[in-house]
């Protein structure tokens, strides 16, 4: 799942200081189950947004609306009776979400209401940890399972840096360093000798670093 | 020879190697690398010149290593992945061999949120086993990394940056082993505090008989103050036993004491087999080397 955590208060009163008719646009996928744009955070923020307005004297009225997923235009459509009513919108779904609605009604300004963190997954109630950079040339049958880009912090792939202590990474001593979970769980399956060859260079053209992706599937083309 | 080194030389001639770190002007100005220069001549076999460290600016390793060599200094300079993108990392191999650099030692790098530019974007193109190999293709095959041919090889005489005080212990000497076959010619640790367990590390190499394969040099760390020691102690990477710390404490005089503990972990290592030579780390300090060289039994080099 994608992750987001909700933008401070305070950053997103000054970003829609200037209106007074708001629509807060939820998010029915990843960011509701992590607790960060859902239907029930996008109602949090409305009401916070509107005490924090009352106390500064100001008026503001607030709609809200949440969709299955705000990535994709037919969900994003629902939208466009209330869109029409207001001056603006915080989207509260993830960077991708955000972008669709912008797209979807041009002539309304978008604020994002949350920051989007990564694709991981909820370890446990309350904590949430990165699993998954999209390199787009998976090795995870290599590595035990264990993302070496996404949860080594120099996205190594021959080995542990010099830092790694105690199964703690150099960068964050409360951070788990991967390359010792990679060891130990190799080392389980019997499967050491795997970590003795040499990883070459890799291409990370398939991933960010090789500019704006787009996926293509002519067989699914109309 | 792989390269033109005359570190390699005293290496392939039995000698221990003496190295010291030189520290590096963190601005536009040649003149405190001089001075540190001028406390080490002759003294030394060859200046460790840091990239960066502690993920901090400071001046351009290449330019600090040709000002040396100007000067006279034999150099090891130090090529982190942490900065360069494989672009980067060749041409600066090539710019340092063709400006007659002859020694690199490969590293990793410290994390850049680990210093005072957090903000900053990582690179990691490459890992160092990784860097070692383009090093040693661009070298020995004259290939880019890429595959396209070099015109003119760099001769370089390789080095990998090791860690016996990092985890897992076990793990460390295939990690060697892999630096090895990828081509390092030499190896420098990090600062050796821990007899103990550097002992075992060691045994560990023997087993796998890296330390025949190639020459290890331990990095030494005279300690000036409790301070220091302790920041050590706590730094990533680092074993430092508190029975130093309390040494330290006790002392009157911690410098003097810090330079005796390291004289004795000079004497100790080099009776270790395959440590080859030591890598001084004074940065700064570089007026305690000859007292160093004095206390660990060094030969000086003059």
């Amino acid at each position: 799942m994608i992750t987001a955590v909700r933008k401070p208060l305070k950053e997103i009163l000054e970003m829609v200081a200037p209106y007074d008719k708001i629509l807060i646009t939820g998010c029915g996928t990843c960011v509701t189950i992590d607790y960060s744009g859902g239907a029930k955070e996008a109602a949090i923020l409305a009401t916070q947004l509107r005490m924090a307005q009352r106390l500064a004297g100001k008026k503001l009225e607030t709609l809200e609306q949440t969709v299955e997923r705000q990535c994709e235009w037919e969900f994003v459509r629902e939208f466009t009776d209330k869109v029409a009513d207001c001056q603006t919108i915080i989207s509260m779904a993830c960077g991708a979400g955000v972008q669709t609605v912008a797209e979807a009604f041009p002539d309304k300004l978008v604020f994002p209401g949350v920051n989007t963190r990564f694709i991981g997954m909820p370890q446990k109630q309350g904590l949430w940890e990165e699993r998954c950079i999209c390199c787009g040339n998976c090795v995870l049958h290599l590595t035990g399972g264990l993302c070496p880009f996404a949860r080594c912090a120099k996205t190594l792939l021959n080995g542990p840096c010099e830092g790694s202590q105690d199964g703690k990474c150099e960068v964050n001593r409360e951070r788990e360093c991967v390359w010792q979970q990679i060891y130990d769980r190799l080392k389980e399956r019997g499967r050491l000798a795997d970590l003795q060859k040499i990883f070459p260079l890799r291409d990370w053209s398939t991933g960010e670093d090789g500019g704006y992706r787009k996926t293509v599937r002519e067989d699914m083309m109309l | 020879m792989k390269a033109n080194s005359g570190m390699e030389k005293l290496l392939a001639k039995e000698e221990f190697v003496v190295i010291a770190s030189i520290g590096i002007p963190r601005g536009a100005d040649l003149k405190p690398l001089e001075e540190g220069y001028k406390l080490l001549e002759n003294k030394v076999d060859a200046f460790y010149i840091p990239d960066n460290p502690g993920a901090n600016v400071h001046l351009l390793g290449l330019a600090a290593a040709v000002h040396l060599q100007k000067l006279g200094g034999e150099t090891v300079l130090e090529l982190n992945c942490r900065d360069r993108n494989r672009i980067a990392m060749q041409s600066y191999i090539l710019g340092a061999a063709a400006l007659g650099v002859t020694n690199l030692l490969c590293s990793t790098g410290d994390h850049q949120t680990l210093g005072n530019f957090r903000g900053t974007k990582r690179v990691y193109d490459m890992d160092m086993v990784q860097a070692i190999q383009v090093l040693k293709g661009m070298r020995d095959e004259k290939k880019f990394s890429n595959g396209e041919e070099v015109p003119q090889p760099p001769s370089i005489f390789i080095g990998a940056e090791v860690n016996p005080f990092a985890d897992p212990f076990e793990f460390r000497a295939t990690l060697m082993a892999k630096k090895v076959e990828a081509g390092a010619n030499f190896v420098q640790t990090r600062g050796v505090f821990d007899l103990e367990r550097f002992g075992q590390w060691m045994e560990l190499l023997r087993q796998q008989e890296l330390h025949q394969k190639v020459p290890i040099l331990a990095g030494i760390i005279p300690l000036v103050s409790v301070e220091q020691a302790k920041d050590l102690q706590q730094a990533p990477g680092m074993m430092l036993p508190d029975s130093i710390i309390e040494r330290l404490e006790s002392s009157d005089k911690p410098e003097e004491e810090g330079i005796k503990i390291a004289g004795e972990i000079i004497a100790q290592v080099k009776k270790i087999e395959g440590v080859r030579g030591v890598v001084l780390h004074a940065d700064g300090v570089e007026r305690l080397v000859p007292n160093l060289i004095k206390q660990g039994g060094l030969s000086s080099k003059a």
